[in-house]
């Protein structure tokens, strides 16, 4: 069993109509110790309801199926009473929002030291030790324990929200948007400590929209679109030749500082809700490429190389957009 | 000679709260011109400033001092009468559209709202047609004039929001934050828009954003704001590939690079939030690499020149 988080064939569907609609549809994913794997993708693509489904989160009224394995402990269809001694220990999450994340009424010190002695028995004194410590690896004076959420700043309050995650030594930590609502000078702090994490030996999955975050720190890429990943592989390959008309309008629309004030390339139309895909690829109506075939059917999985993958009737040939740049 | 009369002009302006823990400076001593036809952008991080300064200059919040002009008339201080004439010259673009837009009107209805209350001797009719246009102008169609808020995407929403902003065909629009609640390749989608409609009228942009990418898609000239004061100003392009003050460069620092091959290095000590700025001296200087001891005794001023820095010792 190889160690780290491994997602396959993981669908979530909700009813409807008296059938199913599948909002991530057979989803195939790993995350290896020591890595950094970004997933990417606009609002409604499927990524936070995946990273939720990471800890047995999902809403009672998904129905789930497919396989996520974090290390040898089964996720999907994991009892309350499993998924409770796997929570924080083997699998723990950051959210974008770290002030709603954190009780109000307790000290960043007692939620940290509540989640060390749900795992293990340790004496209070013993389990401060080890609060003071995550505090430390987080990058938080000690004096940040006796405080209280709204007595911190919002990056304090993400490095708070962090050193709770990894107190208990977490193998895998999921972030979701952990610096969508700090400012970029913030951000760029929280990124190294990330680094830093995985240098040390965890495995993260981040998730976010934002195409400079995974560039800078992720090892590998998967791109989500409407419930697929549409596109995966290394940050190097994916960013200079994009092989998915998608993933190429998500790199073309991503303003850049210091190119004046050109047109931004622009993807007509929006993200098709996951009750109303269109049959076939359901980037299809919003995709410059799109033929007949790609109506009828998913579009096949194909590798462009042994790291790399996409799911399109047409992909863009590295050529092609290499001749661009 | 005769200069031309600025489109918006704004002097000293000053705005502070009382707060727990004594007096917040939001605002000291901002101003500065927009002339007819051109456009310019605010930026700074969360608590800099830049919102306040919206909202002070569209009238919504009072303010301590100083003097907003549009066209030349006085707005700050003006009688109701008066501000309601100007205010037709002006629109407005929040960051959130769907807490702008009252949810139980049809968005035709939202949109036709400033006709109503500037214009009562126009028929409900020629309203309604009025309205309609301009939400074509904007790219939507027929199935959405008759929508409610909630049942409209958040791209299709700032659209309609824009479209209320323009309806009077006003010469300036303030934008706050108009791309931030989207997903980027709804906000490409915006923003081109906001270019378009720029190019077919004359008509001004005052663009506050936290996204230095964005500031050259719209506008030619930056303020950059940190803890109420305008830190450094000038030609978008020029204060970006050579910044003169260090917090600029540090913004610019920290933008993540979409290019992998080019691992930036971020640093990792936590910097002090901008509620904690120093109160004498530059405010800037607890998070300076290169404050020196006079950095603590005066309060650098931003120069009158197109482009300056508010630094005693500036990058060169």
């Amino acid at each position: 069993m190889s160690a780290g988080l491994s997602i396959s064939g993981l669908t979530l569907e909700f009813a409807r109509n008296g059938g199913w609609a599948a909002a991530v549809d057979h989803c195939d994913l790993t995350v290896r110790p020591k890595e950094i794997v970004g997933l990417v993708g606009e609002s409604g693509s499927g990524k936070s309801l995946t990273a939720l489904a990471c800890l047995g989160l999902i809403p009672s009224a998904c129905r789930a199926s497919g396989s996520i394995r974090v290390s040898a402990e089964q996720i999907v269809g994991a009892s309350e009473a499993t998924l409770a001694t796997l929570r924080g220990r083997k699998v723990a999450m950051i959210f974008q929002n770290p002030m709603t994340a954190l009780n109000p009424y307790f000290t960043v010190g007692t939620q940290i030291v509540g989640v060390i002695r749900r795992h293990f028995v340790l004496t209070r004194s013993a389990a401060y030790r080890e609060a003071l410590a995550a505090l430390q690896r987080a990058g938080l004076p000690d004096a940040a324990l006796g405080r209280y959420p709204h007595q911190l700043s919002g990056g304090q309050l993400q490095r708070a929200m962090i050193a709770m995650a990894i107190a208990c030594k977490p193998e895998i930590l999921i972030a979701d948007e952990p610096t969508t609502a700090l400012d970029v000078t913030v951000q760029a702090r929280i990124l190294s400590l990330l680094r830093n994490l995985a240098d040390q030996g965890m495995g993260i999955l981040l998730i976010t929209h934002d195409l400079g975050v995974v560039a800078q720190v992720s090892d590998r890429v998967a791109v989500m679109y409407s419930g697929s990943i549409v596109e995966s592989g290394d940050p190097a390959g994916i960013f200079s030749s994009a092989a998915h008309p998608y993933t190429q309008g998500l790199l073309q629309s991503s303003p850049v500082i210091g190119l004046g004030s050109r047109r931004l390339h622009a993807i007509p139309g929006t993200v098709p809700d996951f009750r109303q895909r269109p049959s076939g690829c359901a980037f299809r109506d919003r995709c410059t490429q799109a033929g007949e075939i790609c109506a009828q059917g998913s579009a096949p999985r194909m590798a462009i190389s042994q790291e790399r993958e996409v799911r399109c009737h047409f992909p863009i040939r590295p050529g092609a957009s290499a001749e661009l740049s | 000679m005769n200069e031309p009369v600025p489109t918006l002009s704004v002097e000293n302006l000053a705005k502070r709260y009382r707060a727990q823990h004594g007096t917040v400076y939001a605002l000291r001593d901002l101003s500065f011109d927009i002339p007819a036809g051109h456009s310019v952008s605010i930026v700074g991080e969360s608590g800099c400033g830049k919102t306040t300064a919206a909202f002070c200059i569209a009238g919504l919040q009072s303010i301590d001092a100083g003097a907003v002009y549009l066209a030349g008339e006085k707005f700050s201080g003006a009688s109701r009468g008066v501000q309601k004439r100007l205010r037709k010259d002006f629109g407005m673009v929040f960051q959130n559209p769907l807490s702008a837009l009252n949810p139980r009107m049809r968005i035709w209805q939202s949109v036709a709202e400033p006709l109503r209350v500037h214009d009562p001797a126009v028929t409900p009719l020629t309203r309604q047609r009025q309205a309609e246009a301009m939400l074509e102008q904007v790219g939507l169609g027929k199935q959405h004039f008759q929508a409610f808020p909630g049942e409209m995407s958040g791209g299709q929403l700032q659209r309609v929001v824009l479209a209320r902003a323009l309806i009077l065909d006003p010469r300036l629009v303030i934008l706050d934050e108009p791309t931030s609640a989207l997903d980027v390749s709804i906000q490409a989608q915006v923003l081109n828009l906001l270019q378009e409609l720029k190019s077919t009228r004359p008509l001004s942009y005052l663009f506050i954003t936290h996204n230095l990418a964005l500031v050259e898609v719209l506008t030619d000239r930056v303020m950059v704001m940190y803890a109420g004061r305008v830190v450094e100003a000038g030609p978008a392009a020029e204060v970006f590939a050579h910044p003169g003050h260090p917090y600029t460069r540090e913004l610019i620092q920290a933008i993540p690079d979409a290019n992998p091959g080019k691992r930036q290095t971020f640093p990792s000590i936590e910097i002090s939030p901008v509620q904690q700025a120093a109160n004498s001296g530059c405010a800037y200087r607890l998070r300076c690499p290169h404050a020196q001891t006079d950095c603590a005794e005066t309060v650098p001023q931003l120069g009158p020149q197109a482009r300056a820095a508010a630094c005693l010792h500036p990058l060169q």
